[in-house]
Formats: structure tokens, sequence, C-alpha cells
């Protein structure tokens, strides 16, 4: 299996520790999977059935976009040509990678590439990621996470998404894109401006359905590749669903990558206060990072910034989801020593450090910001309030959330009537 | 079988001083903390070398200080340690050779051992 470095690339050598590190993983979690999909501890097996197999570049052909945006592209002839140019040649260089493990998802590997190199690249007030930077990785199962650590022997950083991650991205986007009325795409990059944002759609049961179903898949199942999902096709909000699921993975991508070079990993495990306020710092930072870019690339920051926002949004729906189903009616409270709940990391994000993120605080852009982030807000009001009833009606039959969960559920939630028990 | 093993612990939500000093009072080799971060909550991993006499003696003390039940994955290259609250308090469950589990209540050192060194000789 070879491992390249890419074309004038910034992505470091494997080391031949990093690379067992990383199979030995990847291959524990696909054992894992196995013996879930009832195959014993076939970690191969497991693999092949969840293997999509190698994307092939025509699939990534940046006219197959402009076809389904009806073969009129937003910005005008010129920008289709300079998005076409830069697409393409970005993807013979993905393409010339391969992965260094048995294990490693191809099509996500190149993912995790892409993602990491667009981060890399110096631009506007963004100085681009400092070396060294982190190899990458995936891992197959269904927790929305993704980590940094450091090989201890050859104290190689890695990046780890879970594939859990990129599915529910991708969910949370279909939703927010079809229970929103069209984005107009020049609007999109003029919302420095006083500007038309989209309206909530009335409830549609098809998006109802599908967020039940998903959220339901990655809670109870815990992992959606292994069980059958509807499609939702995201519609009039092409654009929009495609460029936020490129911004969600770029905020997640950048707050790993904040983790690695604020020091965080090599300091000792710290207490809660101190973990929270590395986390709450590792989301300042990418926020900062994506505004900054967005602003140089596209002559605004609250795109990026509402993607950020998302982000967040949707760790909150992935709590509120564990939460119900783990405890029903009953009062949980968040004891994670490691992480502050999302609820908490949003304040954050919205509130007066704002000022200091964004690169130009203009009264049109502020409000944008604090508008699209209200209308997401309302959405997934409106959606968690059909969904939870479900829920709480699947708890009363006996669901609960998946193994998988059980350990994060502990290490997060506490019964309020065992808090107050002492 | 007293050839050192190589072994990887996991949990997630407990003292982190108390388990690598737990590690250190059985002699363990080779101790590494690996630091990660995540986006959202995450787990600890320790890496050590360590003879199976102070693996059964490690996983009282995990047993006592956990609470839970601790599961010993005894199949791969090395030998995984993972808290595991599913399993009764006080047990530990042993996966070896072709997924065969074993649950031991609530066991004593020498029986830990005796059941380590046993598996690891039928699968090594």
């Amino acid at each position: 299996m070879e491992h390249s470095t890419g074309v004038g690339s910034q992505i470091p050598n494997w080391t031949a520790d990093a690379q067992a590190f990383v199979a030995y993983e990847q291959e524990r979690a696909y054992r894992k999977i196995a013996e879930e999909l009832g195959f014993g501890p076939d970690a191969a097996k497991a693999f092949n059935y969840l293997s999509h197999g190698v994307m092939p570049a025509s699939h990534a052909d940046p006219e197959k976009l402009k076809h389904l945006l009806g073969d009129v592209w937003p910005g005008g002839e010129a920008s289709w040509q300079v998005f076409s140019a830069n697409t393409r040649q970005l993807l013979e260089l993905l393409f010339a990678y391969e992965p260094t493990s048995a294990f490693e998802d191809i099509n996500l590997y190149r993912s995790m590439i892409l993602t990491l190199l667009t981060l890399a690249m110096p631009i506007g007030a963004d100085e681009g990621q400092t070396e060294p930077l982190p190899l990458v990785a995936s891992l197959p199962s269904g927790d929305v996470n993704a980590k940094i650590l450091v090989e201890p022997t050859s104290m190689q950083p890695i990046v780890f998404f879970e594939q859990g991650l990129f599915s529910f991205v991708f969910d949370f986007v279909l939703v927010i894109s079809r229970s929103l009325s069209r984005f107009d795409p020049v609007q999109m990059d003029a919302l420095d401006a006083p500007s038309i944002l989209p309206r909530k759609l009335p409830l549609s049961p098809e998006v109802v359905d599908f967020l039940y179903s998903s959220v339901l898949s990655y809670v109870a199942q815990g992992n959606p590749k292994t069980s059958k999902q509807s499609n939702l096709s995201p519609d009039h909000n092409l654009l929009l669903a495609v460029r936020l699921v490129q911004e969600l993975e770029w905020f997640i991508m950048a707050h790993e990558l904040a983790h690695l070079s604020e020091g965080h990993l090599s300091e000792a495990a710290g207490d809660a206060a101190g973990n929270w306020k590395q986390e709450y710092a590792a989301d300042a930072i990418a926020f900062r990072r994506l505004a900054h870019r967005a602003q140089a690339t596209s002559g605004t920051w609250v795109l990026a910034a509402w993607a950020c926002d998302s982000a967040v949004l949707m760790f909150q729906l992935l709590e509120l989801a564990l939460q119900t189903l783990a405890f029903g009616n009953a009062e949980s409270l968040w004891t994670s020593r490691t992480h502050p709940p999302a609820a908490y990391r949003l304040s954050a994000l919205r509130g007066i450090g704002l000022f200091d993120r964004v690169p130009s605080p203009s009264w049109p852009a502020l409000q944008a910001f604090g508008d699209l982030g209200s209308l997401t807000n309302d959405v997934l009001t409106d959606l968690w309030a059909h969904i939870e009833p479900r829920l709480l009606e699947d708890f009363e039959k006996g669901a609960r959330p998946s193994p998988l969960w059980r350990a994060k559920i502990a290490a997060n939630f506490t019964r309020a009537s065992e808090r107050r028990n002492g | 079988m007293d050839e050192p093993l190589s072994i990887q612990v996991r949990f997630q939500d407990e003292d982190v001083d108390q388990a690598k000093a737990a590690l250190t009072s059985e002699g363990a080799g080779e101790l590494k903390y690996v630091a990660q971060k995540g986006a959202v909550g995450i787990e600890t991993l320790m890496l050590a070398i360590l003879a199976a006499q102070g693996l059964a003696n490690l996983l009282i003390v995990y047993l006592r200080l956990w609470k839970c039940g601790v599961i010993v994955d005894t199949r791969g290259p090395k030998v995984e340690v993972e808290k595991n609250c599913d399993i009764p308090r006080g047990s530990v469950m042993i996966v070896s050779g072709k997924d065969t589990r074993t649950l031991l209540d609530k066991p004593t050192p020498f029986q830990l051992e005796a059941m380590i060194k046993s598996l690891m000789s039928k699968s090594g």
C-alpha cells in the first residue's frame, strides 16, 4: 500500500509507528462492527461489507454540480471557469493520495486530506496551519466525533474523523437546507450588506420523518451505515447544502487543529475547568479562522460563521437525542469533565467575543449572522417538538441508546435524582 | 506464560492520575499516556508493558476504582483493558481465541492471573 505525500503538499510522511497505530485502531473498530453485524470478529468482512469502493474522479466532476444547478453557474461564466479549473487541479492532487492502512476508507481519507490542505493554506488574515500538519485517518464507528491525538512513539499528531460524523453532518445539513426557502447563491456572498435571507418553511412531514429516523439510527442502532435510511434531497438549496457540508467539516477539522497549535496535547490531563476552557478556545479559534478565510475568498464572513454555529447546534441535537433515549422524561444533568454542553458552546460563539473573532463586524453582517442563527434555532426547535415525543414513545417501549454511546452517556450525564441523593 | 504483555487501557470519565498510578505500582514498563482531544467527549488511552500477574492485580484495582466491570480482550497483538458498565459491577469479562467470552464475578488476583496465562498460552 503506497503512502503518498502528494504534490507540493505539507502532509508529513507516515512513520511505521503511526501507520501501525492507525491500522490497529481501525481494525479494532471494524472488529467491533463485525461483531454487531453477526460476522464474528472478522474485521475484514465488516470493512468489505461497509465499503462503497473507490469513488472515481469523474464522480466529482464540477460539471455535475453545474448541471444539478441547471447549467447556470450562480457567479457567472468567469467565476465558473475559475471554480472549474481550481476544482480539477485539486482533484488531480487528491487522487494521488492513497491510504496507508488496509482498513482505511479511501473516499473519506481523501475528503479529510482535502479539508486539511484547504485549512493549511494561508488565506487573507488567516495564516494557515503552521508545521507540522497532522496525519489524518477515518474510523468506522457511528460515533459523531472527531479527535486529535499524538501517537506516543513517533509523536506524530493524527486527526481521526468517525464515519458517523461525516454522515450526521450530511443528514443535518439536508434537514436545514430543506427547511428553508431558497437561499439565493448570490446573496450568500453578499451578507455584509442588507440581505434577503431565507425564511423558515412550513414543517414538512418528510423532513420530520427523515430527521427522526436519522437520529434514531445514530442513537439506538449506533451505526447508520449498517441500517437502512431514506434519502432526502436538498432540492432548491443544493448549493447551500454543498457549502454548509464543506464549512461544517472545516470547522470540526479547524477545532482539532486548534488543540494542536495551542499546545493542548502537550499538557497533562487537566481538571474540568481547564478542559472546558480549552474546548471554548478551540471553538473560538476555529470560528475566527473560518470567518477570516471566508471574508477573503467570498467577501463575507457570515455564511462561514453560521456554519460554525450550525455545527455546534448539530452537537446539541445529538445530546438531546442521547439524553431522551437514555433517560426518557427523567431529569438529567450534564457532568462531563472534558467538554461543556453544546448549549454553552453555542452561547460562547454567539457572545461578546464575537466582535474580536470576525473581520468586519458591520451591522448588516452581525444582523445577518444573528438572524441565520435564530432561523436554524427555530427550525430545530420545531423539528424537535415533533421528534421528542416519538423518541419518548420509543423509550417507553424499551428502546435505549446503542452500546456505542453508553460510556459517553455515563461520562456526560447524571440522573438528577442520583445527584441530589448524593 | 510469563512474557510481558503489551496492554492498552481505555476508559472515560475516571481519574487519569489514579489509573496511571495503578499501572506504575504494578510495575508497568514503557508507560505512555496518549494525549487526545475531541470535538465532543473523548476516552482516555494508555499503553504499557505488564506481566500477567501485574495485569491481574491491575484489574482488581480498576474494579475498585471504576465501580464497574472491566473487559479484557486478548485476541489481538495487544491486550485491551476497557472499563465497561454493561457487565456486572466487580466482574471481569475475558474475550479470547475466536471470540470466547469468560465472565468472572468478583475474581481474585490468583484466578485472574491463571485465566489470563491460560488463555494467552492457547492463543500464543
